[in-house]
C-alpha cells in the first residue's frame, strides 16, 4: 500500500533561506498553524518568518521533528500552568539538544517565543532559570544585559527584604 | 527531519522587527538580548529561592515579576517542598512518647519528666540545678541553647519510638486557604503518616543519639528534600497553589488534656481495638497516645520518684509518679501538674491528679525515663494552630497549639530562613497551660526578634474552664453586653465613647457567680507564662507587650470569697492581696534574673505597669489600650465580638492586614 504523501510547508527564514517540512512539523508552531490556516491551502508559498534565521531555524526544526507526535499544548494552557513551568524537568533528549552557546540559547527562546512553541520556549527557559541559578544581581544583569534603574536607597531597601529569602 | 531546500530568490526579507525590551541594556551588546516578556516570565521558570531574590533586585520590573513568586516560597515553600511539618510530628513521638505533642506537653513533659527523674538520683539540690537550666544560667543564650539541646537528646528515643509505629494517631492536616480579605474558602487537605515513615522517624531518633543539637538540625534539614521524607501517605496533594494568598498550617494537637476523653493502655495494646478505634486523621479521638512497650522497656528499673505538688507522689515508692501519661483511663480525673513552678505560696494551689486503679498498676511497671504526667494522651478540641507571616518580618502565631519548642524555624516549611522582627502570639485567656513558646522564639529568633506581642485573647465561654453565670458566659472577660466594634471607639460620639468605656471597664470585672466558679486560668500556668516571658525578653532584648495581660493576673487571682463581691470591690480585694499577684512579678524577676538590674511592678493589675530593665521592656496594655493603639481600620482587628468567639475562627479575630497596619502605625 502506497504511504500517502506527506503535506509539506515551506518556511523561509530572515537570511533568504526556505525550509521544505513536514507540515505536522510546522505545525508544532502555534503560529505557524494559524497561518497556514488563515490562508488556506496555497501550495508553494512560502511563509516568511522573518525574526528566524536559518541556522536557529535548523536548529528548531530539528526540535519539532522530534516531538512531532506529542501531543500539541493546549491553547489556553499557557501562562497559567505553573506547574508545567516548575514541576517538570528538562527530558534527556532536550536537555543535550538544548546545550548551545547562550547566544544559540536566546537566539532560540526568541523564536520558540515568536513562532509560538511553547515546549520549546519551557525548554529554553528552564534552561536559562538553570544558567542563573545561584548568580548575583550583578551576573544577572549582566547575562540579560539589564540596566539597573534602582537606587541605591532603593538597592539597599529590596536587599534588606529579600535577606530572608538569600539564605 | 527537515532538510534544506535549495534557496529560493525572494522579495527583500522584511527587516527584522528586532524587538524593543524595556528591561535592559548595557552597551555594547554582543549576545542577543531576550524581549521583556519572555524575559519576564524566566523568574516563573526559577525555583530557587536565592536566584529568584536575585532576580528581583535586579531591576524594578523584574522586581515586581518576583516578588509574589518569592513571597510564594515564603507562603507556600517551593512547589514540590513536603512540610517538615509532618517530621515534626513524628520527632515529637519519639521524643516524648507521645503522639503530636503540642509545645507544652513536650517541653514540660520531659522537663518534669528529667527533673523527676533525677530525684531518684540526685539530691535534691542538684535536681533543683537541673531543673532550672534555664533559669539558673547567668550565660543566657548558652543557657537556653543547652536546655533545647536537653530536651532534644532523648537516650533512650527507640523506646519511646516503638509504641508509636502506628499511623492511626499521627497525622498532620494541612490547609490552605486564600486570604482571609478576600473571604475565600478554605481547603484542606489530610496527610497521614505512614508506617514507613515512622520506622524512618525511628531510625532518626535512634541514630541521632548523642548528636549535637546543631547536627541534629542539619540532619533533619538534609530530610527537607522531597525525596528522602517522600513516601506513601506523604504525598500532600496540595494541588495548584496559584494564587493562594495564605497557608494554614494545621497540625492536629493534643494539647488540651483537661477537655478530653481519655483511653486505655489496652486500648493500644490490642490491634484489634486499635485498628477499631477511631483513627481517621481527621477524627481527632483517634489521636490516642501510647507506650505500652514502655512498659516492658529494659530501663524500667525505676527508682522511687515523687511528683510535689499532686498527689501522684503519695503512692509507694513502687510508684512511678511520672508514667501517668499513658495510663490514665477515661474515668480518671485529670490535672495539669505546675511546670517549673516552684514558688512555695503557689505550689499547693495545685490540685493532685487521680488516675485510675489501672493506671496506678500500669505505672508501676512504667521505665523511670518515661515520665509524663504532663505528657498525657490527651485530644485537642481546638486542633488547629495558626501562623501567618504578615511579612518577612512580621508573624502572628497561636498559641498553645503551635509547637514551637520542637520546631526550629529552618524546619518549618513556612518558616525557612524566617528572621522576623515582630511575632505577635494570640493565645486564649483561658488556656489551662503553662508554659509559653516564648522561650522558643527567643531561642529560635533571638538575634532578629525586635519586639513581641502577646495577645491574650478573651474566651469563648467555656463550663468547664472558665468560671461562668448562670446563663454561661464568662464571668471576667463577658463582653456580650459590650457589643460594640473597635471602630466605634473612632466613630462614635464622645458619649458614646463614654458608654463604650464604661461597657469596657464593666466588662473587664469579674462577675458574681451563681454556680461554682473558678479561675480559668491556674496560677502555675500564668506563672510559667511569665516566666518564660521573662526569659524571653532577657535573650532577645525584644520589647514584650502584653496585651490584656491584667485580665489573667485578675482571673487567676480573684480569691474565691470574692466571687460574691462586686468588680470593683474584687479588683480592690486583689490589689491588696499582694501574696496572690505578686506571683507574677517574682516569675518575671526570676526569669529576668541574670544580674541586670530590673524593675517590677509592685501591682500588675494596674494597668499599665511598665517593667522595665536594660535588656528588654515588658508592657502591660488593656484590650481597651490595645483597640485604641489600632488606626484606622486597625481598630477592627480585635473586637469584642470577635474576642467571644474565638473559639470559631481565629481569623475573626486577627485580621491579617489590620495587624500589619497596627504594627507599621505603632513602629
Amino acid at each position: 500500500m502506497a504511504d500517502k504523501p506527506k503535506q509539506t510547508v515551506i518556511l523561509q527564514t530572515s537570511d533568504d533561506e526556505q525550509f521544505t517540512v513536514e507540515k505536522a512539523v510546522a505545525e508544532r508552531s502555534a503560529m505557524i498553524k494559524s497561518m497556514m490556516e488563515d490562508l488556506g491551502d496555497q501550495e508553494g508559498m512560502p511563509i516568511p518568518l522573518p525574526n528566524v534565521s536559518s541556522s536557529v531555524l535548523t536548529k528548531i526544526l530539528e526540535y519539532c521533528d522530534h516531538h512531532k507526535n506529542e501531543p500539541l499544548p493546549a491553547p489556553d494552557a499557557s501562562d497559567a500552568d505553573d506547574s508545567r513551568r516548575r514541576t517538570s524537568e528538562i527530558g534527556e533528549w532536550d536537555a543535550r539538544w538544548i546545550q548551545v552557546d547562550q547566544e544559540m540559547l536566546f537566539e532560540i527562546i526568541l523564536a520558540a517565543n515568536y513562532l509560538d512553541i511553547k515546549p520549546l520556549l519551557d525548554v529554553g527557559c528552564k534552561t536559562v532559570a538553570n544558567m542563573i541559578k545561584g548568580k548575583t544581581p550583578e551576573e544577572i544583569r549582566k547575562l540579560f544585559n539589564i540596566t539597573n534603574d534602582f537606587t541605591p536607597e532603593e538597592e539597599e531597601q529590596i536587599r534588606k527584604e529579600n535577606e530572608w529569602a538569600e539564605e | 527531519m527537515s532538510d534544506t531546500d535549495t534557496a529560493v530568490a525572494v522579495d527583500p526579507p522584511c527587516p527584522s522587527p528586532a524587538s524593543s525590551p524595556t528591561v535592559r541594556h548595557h552597551d555594547g551588546l554582543s549576545s542577543p538580548v531576550l524581549p521583556e516578556d519572555v524575559l519576564l516570565k524566566i523568574p516563573s521558570y526559577v525555583s530557587h529561592r536565592p536566584t529568584l531574590a536575585a532576580i528581583s533586585m535586579t531591576c524594578k520590573q523584574l522586581h515586581k515579576v518576583c516578588t509574589p513568586l518569592v513571597w510564594e516560597h515564603l507562603v507556600l515553600g517551593p512547589r514540590d517542598y513536603v512540610p517538615p511539618a509532618l517530621r515534626l510530628g513524628k520527632r515529637q513521638q519519639c521524643e516524648t512518647g507521645v503522639g503530636l505533642s503540642s509545645n507544652l506537653r513536650v517541653e514540660s513533659g520531659i522537663k518534669d519528666a528529667e527533673k523527676k527523674n533525677e530525684v531518684a538520683a540526685l539530691s535534691a539540690q542538684h535536681m533543683q540545678q537541673r531543673a532550672l537550666t534555664i533559669g539558673d544560667s547567668d550565660n543566657g543564650q548558652d543557657a537556653n541553647l543547652r536546655y533545647v539541646k536537653k530536651i532534644t537528646i532523648r537516650p533512650h528515643c527507640q523506646h519511646f519510638c516503638q509504641p508509636l509505629r502506628s499511623p492511626s494517631y499521627t497525622h498532620a492536616r494541612i490547609a490552605r486557604s486564600r486570604h482571609p480579605n478576600h473571604g475565600h474558602a478554605v481547603q484542606a487537605v489530610a496527610v497521614g503518616l505512614n508506617q514507613g515513615q515512622d520506622q524512618n522517624q525511628n531510625q532518626i531518633g535512634e541514630n541521632g543519639e548523642g548528636l549535637s543539637h546543631e547536627e541534629r538540625e542539619r540532619r533533619d534539614g538534609g530530610q527537607g528534600d522531597a525525596s528522602s521524607v517522600t513516601g506513601p501517605g506523604m504525598r500532600l496533594g496540595l494541588g495548584p497553589l496559584a494564587d493562594v494568598d495564605v497557608v494554614e498550617i494545621r497540625i492536629d494537637e493534643q494539647y488540651d488534656y483537661h477537655q478530653v476523653p481519655l483511653v486505655p493502655v489496652s486500648l493500644r495494646q490490642d490491634p484489634g481495638i486499635a485498628s477499631s478505634s477511631p483513627s481517621s486523621p481527621l477524627n481527632p479521638t483517634a489521636l490516642m497516645i501510647s507506650a505500652t512497650n514502655q512498659v516492658t522497656s529494659p530501663h524500667a528499673t525505676s527508682a522511687p520518684r515523687s511528683i510535689p505538688g499532686t498527689g501522684s507522689n503519695s503512692n509507694s515508692s513502687s510508684t512511678p509518679g511520672l508514667a501517668a501519661n499513658v495510663l490514665t483511663t477515661r474515668t480518671s480525673n485529670v490535672t495539669s501538674l505546675p511546670r517549673r513552678f516552684d514558688d512555695p505560696l503557689t505550689t499547693n494551689s495545685t490540685t493532685a491528679p487521680t488516675t485510675s486503679q489501672a493506671a496506678t498498676t500500669q505505672r508501676q511497671h512504667a521505665p523511670p525515663h518515661i515520665h509524663t504526667a504532663r505528657c498525657r494522651p490527651a485530644v485537642s478540641i481546638e486542633p488547629c494552630h495558626i501562623l501567618r507571616a504578615i511579612d518577612p518580618k512580621t508573624l502572628i502565631l497561636r498559641y498553645p497549639d503551635y509547637p514551637l519548642s520542637k520546631l526550629p524555624e529552618r524546619r518549618h516549611p513556612r518558616l525557612e530562613g524566617l528572621k522576623p522582627e515582630t511575632l505577635i502570639v494570640v493565645t486564649p485567656a483561658n488556656s489551662v497551660l503553662g508554659g509559653s513558646p516564648i522561650l522558643q522564639i527567643g531561642v529560635h529568633w533571638r538575634r532578629s526578634l525586635r519586639r513581641i506581642v502577646w495577645i491574650f485573647i478573651p474566651s469563648k465561654p467555656n463550663n468547664d474552664s472558665v468560671a461562668t453565670s448562670g446563663s454561661g458566659a464568662p464571668l471576667a472577660l463577658d463582653y456580650s453586653k459590650g457589643k460594640r466594634k473597635a471602630n466605634d471607639i473612632h466613630s462614635s460620639s464622645s458619649s458614646e465613647s463614654g458608654k463604650n468605656a464604661q461597657n469596657m471597664e464593666d466588662m473587664d470585672k469579674p462577675k458574681p457567680t451563681k454556680g461554682t466558679a473558678k479561675p480559668s486560668l491556674n496560677r502555675p500556668a500564668l506563672y510559667n507564662y511569665f516566666y518564660d516571658a521573662g526569659k524571653c525578653i532577657k535573650y532577645t532584648r525584644a520589647k514584650l507587650t502584653i496585651v490584656n495581660g491584667d485580665h489573667l493576673v485578675r482571673q487567676a487571682t480573684v480569691p474565691k470569697p470574692s466571687s460574691n463581691l462586686s468588680g470593683m470591690v474584687e479588683r480592690e480585694a486583689q490589689e491588696t492581696d499582694h501574696v496572690d499577684t505578686g506571683f507574677m512579678e517574682r516569675a518575671l524577676r526570676k526569669g529576668l534574673q541574670g544580674g541586670h538590674e530590673t524593675v517590677v511592678s509592685n501591682n500588675p493589675v494596674e494597668t499599665p505597669s511598665h517593667i522595665r530593665d536594660t535588656q528588654g521592656e515588658i508592657r502591660f496594655i488593656t484590650l481597651d489600650e490595645y483597640l485604641l493603639s489600632a488606626s484606622g481600620s486597625a481598630a477592627t482587628t480585635l473586637t469584642p465580638e470577635a474576642a467571644v468567639n474565638v473559639g470559631g475562627d481565629w481569623r475573626d479575630v486577627l485580621d491579617i492586614d489590620d495587624v500589619q497596619e497596627w504594627c507599621r502605625a505603632s513602629r
